[in-house]
């Protein structure tokens, strides 16, 4: 049985094997997600919390109003209502919990490296949810594939789903989505399936599917440097597929109460990776190379961290990013196209003039460049803006036009200013400009 | 290769301090030139560097070096000597009004200068050639602003101004044979044969005349007399094909430009047989490939939309062709290039229209 889910811009996906499914508005709110993230692990919610609820109570985890995704060791530092955020810091000490434990504390204590979010609208769990059907998304995708058994040695996927199964009174069904019936994957996942006798393991395989070689996905502009787009887009492409391919077995009556999706993967291959806060990249970097360097953040604006492992993934990064650092250098570097290695030049004849006026934001060693219109910048926008035009009219103040070339439509992702061989900050100047028309509109 | 970058690295550090300080940005400019620098960053800005000014520069150069040497083995010493006067005189004009606005010396006068003697003949006495320079460095881009602003291509600018002014000793009637003279110098035409360029050629004998003295295969292997950069078709092209797919300058605008002049050619061809040469006579001779690989393609007075690229393109090779058949003057390359140069930003105009549109229906 064939069908086809239709997404935003024309473009479909295909299945094999699962019946049509519904609108994805209408499952969304019933559709949860748990990620499998490390041991230590901060939580943000979307979602203001209930005003009857007092975090700073210390037997605030023993009420049954309380989110069941909130750790119980931490702190609520600020709560600003109507934020999209809620940030919380680990304290100092974790406390325990002695005793006899009620589902829900086991729960608490016993998912504590696991995310719990609803993929579409990354809210919290609801606590009073209970599911019948586990659904566990172990997509393998290029260059990605999600190692369930070697990379979380102590919180394994098996670890998950038994920790995760003692919370309610009858233990849902579990559906483990699969692309490819003869890899390492599907015998590991075959594995788990018999290490659980007493609950039913289904191995659903959909069509074997990789984004990157597919057509009919869309993807971004293809200019990432260092191939980011394709990691990008396999891991939201591996959530969408994963969460329509459940979705629609709701739909269709099988489970008729919210599935939950584990979903994980490992890296190796350079890249921009989100990861969640408080994680310790090292979990997740394990078998990255020495010639290769780990910055935390964007390219532009990170930390070199490859020398600390211990450093933690703060709640204001959203991830990592990974790329090449071989310590030889390279003849003729500039002839071959492609962004290798992380450096800096001067530009030799300002040598000849120290007295001269230095920009901030020009080169290097603070020389003002000019603009030679070489137009790397609209090449590589991946929201297909044109930055060199739009950072001229900010420039000389003209917001009006610049946001009808569409200023606010701009995502801040940097990669202008990444790519401009004049070394223009670009992203600065149009986002500055940006935030003060959002002030005059 | 390691012994060269072990070489400069010493040299790099010894004359850091002491009296050889002043040396020392060149030494560094060749060791960053050759290889990767080998300071890596730890803090914010990752990885910046890789694609630079630089990159374009020396990609252009390299692309022009196979020409150039070409040229000093029909033409003699004297073409080498030019490169030289060149970059001298420009990086006075350069430095000047640097210091002027108080702001860093650019290195795009690099290009510019090979650019200068690219496109004018051997025997150009240097006087002429320095006129030429200063008049098109500072009229064609230090008026504007310096190297990123300039609406004209500079060494387009000096080129017609010594056309212009000094018809005699630049224009196409000075060119002299081609052949081997490695190491002679010929400084005026009188030490030299002069020839009929296969323009003038056309001009004055017909289209028949072409058949018998241009053949094709010659136009395309052989060395043809015209300006220096003129001399061979094929490491033009090669040096245009390298820069296309190392992606220096936009494919889209040479294209267009052979493309629309053949179609124009062919055109006038049916039109008058008897007066218009074949399309790709036009092509191959005269510096069609020389201004649609190097000369139009400059990112700074080139339109930067795609879309502009295209009609940037179409409207300079129909100029070519139209100035070649209908005008007194032999070669149209330069006047239909400086041309659209000026009409570059209103054709990015009109296409930012479109896009205006489009962002209107984003809402």
């Amino acid at each position: 049985m064939e069908f086809s889910l239709k997404i935003k811009g024309g473009r479909q996906f295909n299945f094999i094997g699962l019946p049509p499914i519904k609108p994805l508005n209408k499952i969304a709110t019933t559709v949860l997600s748990i990620q499998l993230v490390s041991e230590r692990f901060n939580f943000h919610l979307k979602k203001p919390l209930k005003q009857s609820y007092k975090p700073f109570e210390p037997f605030a985890f023993l009420n049954n109003d309380i989110p069941l995704s909130l750790p119980f060791d931490i702190e609520l530092l600020e709560h600003k209502e109507n934020s999209d955020f809620i940030s919380f810091t680990p304290k100092g000490k974790i406390q325990k919990i002695k005793g006899n434990l009620s589902p829900k504390e086991k729960w608490i204590k016993g998912n504590g490296y696991l995310q719990v979010l609803n993929l579409l609208t990354r809210e919290g769990i609801d606590p009073n949810i209970q599911p019948s059907r586990l659904f566990i998304s172990c997509f393998s995708t290029q260059p990605f594939t999600v190692d369930i058994k070697s990379t979380y040695k102590k919180n394994s996927l098996l670890d998950g789903i038994k920790s995760f199964i003692t919370i309610f009174e009858k233990s849902p069904s579990i559906s483990i989505l699969l692309n490819d019936k003869n890899g390492q994957l599907a015998s590991d996942a075959r594995n788990i399936a018999k290490q659980l006798p007493n609950i039913k393991v289904d191995l659903i395989f959909l069509e074997n599917k990789y984004p990157t070689q597919d057509g009919t996905i869309p993807l971004y502009k293809g200019l990432y440097p260092f191939d980011f787009d394709k990691n990008r887009n396999n891991y939201w492409i591996m959530d969408l597929i994963s969460l329509d391919a459940s979705a629609s077995i709701i739909s269709h009556g099988i489970v008729k109460n919210s599935p939950i999706v584990i979903g994980g993967s490992n890296t190796t291959t350079n890249g921009y990776y989100e990861v969640s806060p408080w994680n310790i990249h090292t979990n997740i970097t394990k078998t990255i190379t020495k010639n290769q360097k780990i910055i935390l953040g964007g390219l532009l604006t990170g930390i070199d961290i490859s020398n600390n492992k211990s450093f933690p993934i703060r709640p204001w990064d959203r991830g990592i990013s990974i790329i090449d650092n071989p310590k030889d250098r390279e003849m003729l570097h500039f002839i071959r196209p492609g962004y290798r290695k992380d450096s800096f030049s001067p530009t030799f004849l300002s040598w000849f003039f120290p007295k001269v006026k230095k920009d901030l934001h020009g080169g290097i060693r603070g020389e003002k460049r000019f603009c030679i219109s070489c137009n790397y910048c609209e090449k590589i926008c991946p929201v297909g803006l044109d930055p060199q035009i739009l950072w001229k009219l900010c420039k000389t103040d003209l917001l009006e036009e610049a946001s009808e070339l569409g200023l606010l439509r701009c995502s801040d992702c940097g990669l202008c200013s990444y790519v401009c061989p004049s070394k223009i900050e670009i992203s600065k100047t149009i986002n500055e400009s940006r935030l003060k028309w959002i002030k005059e509109l | 290769v390691k012994i060269v970058r072990n070489f400069l690295d010493k040299i790099n550090k010894k004359t850091q301090k002491g009296p050889l300080k002043y040396v020392n940005p060149l030494i560094e400019a060749v060791n960053t030139a050759l290889f990767d620098p080998d300071i890596n960053t730890s803090n914010a800005p990752h990885i910046r560097d890789a694609n630079n000014n630089k990159r374009y520069i020396f990609s252009v150069v390299i692309a022009m070096m196979p020409i150039l040497l070409l040229a000093t083995w029909f033409y003699g010493l004297r073409v080498p000597l030019m490169v030289v006067f060149a970059y001298g005189v420009g990086a006075v004009v350069e430095t000047i009004f640097a210091y002027h606005r108080k702001e860093a010396v650019n290195e795009g006068f690099l290009v510019t200068g090979m650019l200068f003697v690219l496109i004018f003949p051997v025997t150009t006495p240097l006087w002429i050639f320095a006129i030429a320079i200063i008049f098109g460095t500072i009229f064609g881009k230090e008026v504007f602003g310096g190297v990123g602003n300039n609406p004209f291509n500079p060494a387009l600018v000096g080129r017609i101004f010594a056309m212009l002014s000094w018809p005699a000793q630049v224009s196409p009637s000075t060119y002299i044979t081609p052949q081997s003279r490695l190491f002679d110098y010929v400084s005026t035409n009188a030490d030299a044969v002069t020839t009929a360029s296969p323009l003038s050629i056309l001009k004055t004998g017909g289209a028949n005349s072409i058949f018998d003295n241009v053949p094709l295969y010659e136009l395309f292997w052989g060395p043809k007399a015209g300006a220096i950069g003129e001399i061979s078709s094929f490491l033009i092209i090669i040096g245009g094909i390298y820069l296309i797919l190392i992606k220096i300058i936009n494919w889209r605008i040479p294209l267009a430009i052979l493309v629309s002049s053949g179609i124009t050619a062919f055109a006038l061809q049916i039109l008058n047989p008897q007066l218009h040469g074949n399309p790709l006579f036009h092509i191959l001779s005269g510096g069609v490939l020389l201004g649609a690989f190097f000369m139009a393609t400059d990112p700074v007075s080139s339109p930067d939309t795609a879309g502009g690229k295209w009609i940037y393109g179409i409207f300079i090779g129909v100029l070519i062709i139209v100035i070649r058949g209908f005008s007194p003057l032999l070669e149209g390359v330069m006047f239909s290039i400086l041309l659209m140069n000026i009409f570059s930003p209103l054709i990015d105009e009109i296409f930012r229209h479109f896009r205006k549109r489009k962002e209107r229906s984003y809402g």
